[in-house]
């Protein structure tokens, strides 16, 4: 560390060479230090920097923490170790020893060749050299404090006052944090998603899709907050898909199907009149009416001829068998797919079609089977509970026929206990579909945001029919619009009175979104827009309902399917007695897509060059609509809006 | 020559500092002027020295000139002075034996130290009669060339304020000059010092301390003094910050200098700060040196743009703000 100024090297003076190089380790020191101070500020506002980018807190690797700490000693080394420049050494000597520049002269004239000195050069350094001896290195250069101290305190400050854990999200949420700037859905949506959860959270829930749910809520925050991008909350939401589809083992339209056979069993015993209805309609009731049927049994209360109808009906009850159709799909599909299979093996036949078409076609027929398979098991589990609840009515049949009415009232407690778990097991369930739904609408929802709605996407079943919620607010806000195929109204203008339905009118929402393509419609659920008028001046409502019936056959239709069947029933009476109830928020300077809309839809354009304008676009948009592939339920929300934007003496043609 | 060093300087200081002190009891105050002067004096230089009437210039010249015991003519410069004038001419002389030739007859320039009082109120024809005896120390008169005798030393005067009926002197002619010296108007205290000294019944008398060769001996000191590469390499980047197409040339120099000092500026600036340094007794120069001395050596050698002059901008302005500014090391 003693080594001298660069320069100084030809100063043949002792006491000069001695008093150079003491002010020069202080150079070093000095300039070290600075360094060391300059460089630790900034690695510390890298570390506090890298926390706040990757969210971790201080949860750094080792080695960050490593090079925090070392690095800056390396630079300030490394910087020490640079030679120090003589003048400046020798300047400040003789700053400390009031020589103007004599050292300095001293230093500069020991570098010229000895030829080349002069007697004056000469006595020059013998002055220096006998001055130099007088020097205190210290008054040549004292230690300052470093120029980047405040800086480094400040860096030191925030890192040890703002607690990384607090002021940072927890590392698993960071870990999946991609960009807060773009949130995959809005706010209000996140709220309307966040409504219908507490709506379900109010209802029994079995513990896995309380799970689900309680995971769902954590995905609305973390898309609300913009910690999650679009293709991972789609990832996450098909896990919790996967998650809810496995954890609903029982098929319950398959529970219900098998219910109302053992309903049909009873019809021929009047004393099971009322267990056959509530067999049809409530469980709880059901179960209820097979509690008191076990009382009368138990007190007598039933004559012998009526004890012998009974027996029998619970008989033919408990020899009722639900039709496995699931099983018989099962079967079907698992022999196409052996015929494919065949098909791809035999040369002759792979010759006629394209390979790549029949890869396409295997694949979608494995995915079908292993629907149907799931569906299958579903099925066979909802016939176990139903075996279950048959056994404890056959052991009851057994007993009244043997007269053992003590016996077979237990009996009938007991299965009446099998009816009330499967009836409280259905409840929940019924939750976990829309719970199901729930999480389909969310997809569909930033699907559509991310503008990465895909064709297939209802290959996967039943999530091509789930209609964003945004969708559905901007039907709603776009004042009531027609409903099904056959459906009733015409279309409702904001805020105005509607027609009454007519059936088998047309209109422009028939069309369900999203689904071109094949798909595997085992599980296609329809979007039926139904329409509902009310009185003569009732408003036209377009009623989502979401999901359909499961259809029976599996589909292969492509591109956009159709709407729905029509709602039957007839249409509801006009009372006339309706009151019109309209809530209007107060307008303010929000960010209210819709509301410009409404206006423009309402009060129409002033000028002439509006419609020109409009119909400019609107020819532009129709042009892209024909040339781009579009899914149906887009052209549908492209014609819409321009159809709500049109000039006001326009808005009887349609565009 | 062969003597040390430091006893050359050591003397050279103290014959230096006894002119100083010799000078002193005449005028009072003024001393930078009077070390100007000294400057001049063992550089082999000259000084314009600038000021009003009644500073004392005329008379600091007279006392520099008794207290180094060297020959001394005082030159009042007028419109009618002709170069015949200054520097003498040729005229019919008649020998013992009665033979007539012509013959040179010296002017007043013929002197070791020349006090050209007023030099502006000639005209350029006489004042460029003074140029050649100033940059070569020889005249030229009917084709014979004259030496002038060593040491010479032209120490010219101009008052600032009567421009009227004057001929300002050419940039060549100024660039003769090593320094240009302000003489300000004494202090307070001064002024009383000067009315004690001159209305009392008796002058003070000047010794002379300094003879002819004992100064020459001096001249050949101050060109020994070293100067090391460091301090040399900052005259020159003085020097070249008062050029405004230099790159260091600062805004103040750029927007108001038409012209920056010429080497021999440089020159100036340096045999200016080696004399200082020799009349601190130091056996080297110093910054602080060239930076004392720039000033004088250089504010007559930067000719002003006329924005400048319209502006009422001093090359002083200019230059101190390139020593302020200039780095002192590279």
């Amino acid at each position: 560390m003693t080594r001298a100024a660069a320069g100084t090297e030809s100063v043949s003076s002792a006491s000069l060479r001695r008093a150079l190089r003491a002010v020069a380790a202080r150079a070093r020191a000095q300039r070290a230090l600075e360094a060391w101070v300059a460089l630790f500020a900034v690695a510390t506002a890298v570390l506090i920097a890298a926390g706040l980018m990757t969210k971790t807190g201080y949860s750094l690797p080792p080695l960050a923490w490593l090079a925090w700490g070392v690095l800056p000693f390396a630079g300030a080394l490394a910087w020490c170790a640079r030679p120090v420049a003589a003048l400046p050494i020798a300047r400040a000597i003789d700053r400390a020893l009031a020589t103007p520049d004599l050292v300095a002269s001293a230093v500069q004239f020991a570098a010229l060749a000895e030829a080349h000195r002069t007697a004056f050069m000469r006595a020059c350094m013998a002055q220096a050299e006998a001055e130099s001896a007088r020097l205190v290195p210290a008054r040549a250069l004292s230690f300052t404090k470093p120029r980047a101290l405040p800086a480094l305190c400040a860096a030191l400050l925030v890192l040890i006052v703002v607690p990384g854990e607090a002021a940072l999200p927890p590392p698993a949420a960071a870990l999946s944090a991609k960009s807060p700037a773009s949130p995959a859905i809005d706010e209000d949506t996140k709220q309307a998603f966040a409504r219908e959860a507490e709506a379900l959270r109010a209802q029994p829930l079995d513990p896995e899709a309380q799970a689900v749910l309680d995971k769902l809520n954590q995905l609305l925050e973390a898309l609300a907050a913009g910690e999650l991008d679009r293709a991972e909350a789609l990832m996450e939401l098909r896990r919790l898909e996967e998650r809810l589809a496995s954890a609903v083992s029982v098929d319950p339209e398959a529970l219900e199907a098998a219910l109302e056979e053992l309903s049909r069993a009873l019809a021929g015993t009047p004393e099971a009149k009322p267990l056959e209805k509530a067999l049809r309609e409530d469980w709880p009731e059901a179960a209820n009416e097979l509690e008191k049927l076990a009382e009368r049994v138990a007190k007598e209360d039933l004559k012998a001829g009526a004890q012998e109808r009974l027996a029998q009906g619970l008989e033919r009850a408990a020899a009722e068998r639900a039709s496995s159709k699931s099983r018989a799909a099962v079967d079907a599909a698992k022999r196409e797919l052996d015929r494919l299979l065949r098909d791809r093996e035999d040369p002759r036949a792979a010759e006629g079609e394209s390979g790549e078409k029949e890869e396409r076609l295997l694949k979608r027929k494995q995915r079908e089977l292993d629907q149907l398979e799931r569906e299958h098991a579903k099925h066979e589990a909802a016939e176990r509970e139903l075996e279950r609840l048959q056994r404890e009515l056959d052991a009851a049949s057994k007993a009244l026929k043997d007269k053992q009415r003590q016996s077979a009232a237990e009996r009938l407690q007991d299965a009446a206990s099998e009816l009330e778990r499967a009836a409280q097991q259905q409840a929940s369930r019924s939750q976990a579909q829309k719970l199901a739904e729930q999480l389909a609408q969310l997809r569909a929802e930033i699907a559509q945001r991310g503008g990465q709605q895909r064709d297939g996407s209802a290959q996967e079943g039943g999530s091509g029919s789930a209609v964003p919620l945004s969708a559905q607010r901007f039907r709603r806000m776009a004042g009531g619009q027609s409903g099904g195929a056959d459906g009733a109204g015409q279309q409702g203008q904001p805020n105005q009175p509607g027609q009454p339905g007519q059936p088998g009118g047309q209109q422009p929402g028939g069309q369900q979104a999203g689904t071109p393509g094949a798909g595997s419609d085992a599980q296609h659920k329809v979007a039926r827009l139904a329409g509902s008028s009310e009185g003569p001046e009732g408003t036209d409502t377009a009623l989502l309902e979401v999901p359909g019936k499961p259809s029976d056959a599996s589909g292969e239709g492509s591109g956009a399917g159709l709407g729905g069947a029509p709602k039957d029933g007839p249409a509801t009476a006009g009372s006339g007695q309706h009151v019109d109830t309209r809530v209007e928020g107060e307008k303010r300077g929000g960010p209210s897509r819709s509301e410009v809309i409404f206006e423009s839809g309402q009060r129409g354009f002033a000028s002439d060059g509006y419609a020109k304008v409009h119909g400019e676009y609107l020819r532009h948009a129709e042009s892209v609509l024909e040339r781009e592939r579009v899914p149906g339920g887009y052209r549908y929300y492209v014609r819409r809006y321009f159809q709500l934007i049109r000039p006001r003496e326009a808005q009887g043609a349609q565009p | 020559m062969a003597e040390d060093p430091l006893k050359r300087v050591e003397h050279a200081a103290q014959k230096l500092a006894a002119a100083r002190e010799e000078v002193g009891k005449l005028v009072v105050g003024q001393r930078d002027i009077i070390d100007g002067a000294l400057t001049c004096l063992v550089t082999g230089g000259h000084a314009l020295l600038e000021g009003v009437p009644g500073l004392g210039k005329t008379v600091l010249v007279r006392a520099l000139a008794q207290a180094v015991a060297l020959k001394f003519s005082r030159i009042q410069f007028t419109p009618d002075l002709v170069p015949s004038d200054i520097i003498g001419t040729t005229v019919i002389a008649e020998d013992e034996r009665g033979r007539k030739a012509f013959t040179f007859q010296p002017g007043p320039v013929f002197s070791n130290i020349v006090l050209a009082d007023e030099v502006n109120r000639t005209t350029p024809k006489t004042q460029s009669a003074l140029l050649e005896a100033m940059q070569d120390h020889s005249v030229t008169v009917a084709g014979t060339t004259h030496p002038l005798t060593e040491p010479f030393c032209v120490l010219a005067t101009q008052n600032p304020l009567e421009m009227e009926g004057t001929y300002p002197l050419p940039e060549a002619q100024l660039d003769r000059f090593l320094l240009k010296l302000h003489v300000g108007f004494p202090s307070h205290e001064d002024l009383h010092k000067i009315l004690d000294r001159t209305t009392g019944d008796g002058a003070p008398a000047v010794r002379s301390v300094l003879t002819h060769d004992e100064l020459l001996a001096i001249r050949a000191t101050v060109r020994e003094v070293a100067v090391a590469r460091h301090v040399q390499d900052y005259a020159v980047r003085v020097l070249e910050a008062t050029h405004r197409e230099r790159p260091g040339a600062s805004a103040l120099v750029k927007r108001y200098a038409r012209y920056g000092a010429s080497p021999r500026g440089a020159q100036a600036c340096l045999m200016a700060a080696k004399a200082r340094a020799l009349l601190a007794g130091r056996v080297h120069v110093s910054i602080d040196d060239v930076k004392a001395v720039a000033l004088s050596a250089l504010r007559h050698r930067v000719i002003l743009s006329f924005e400048g002059e319209a502006e009422g901008v001093t090359t002083d302005q200019l230059l101190t703000e390139i020593l302020t500014t200039v780095p002192e090391t590279a």
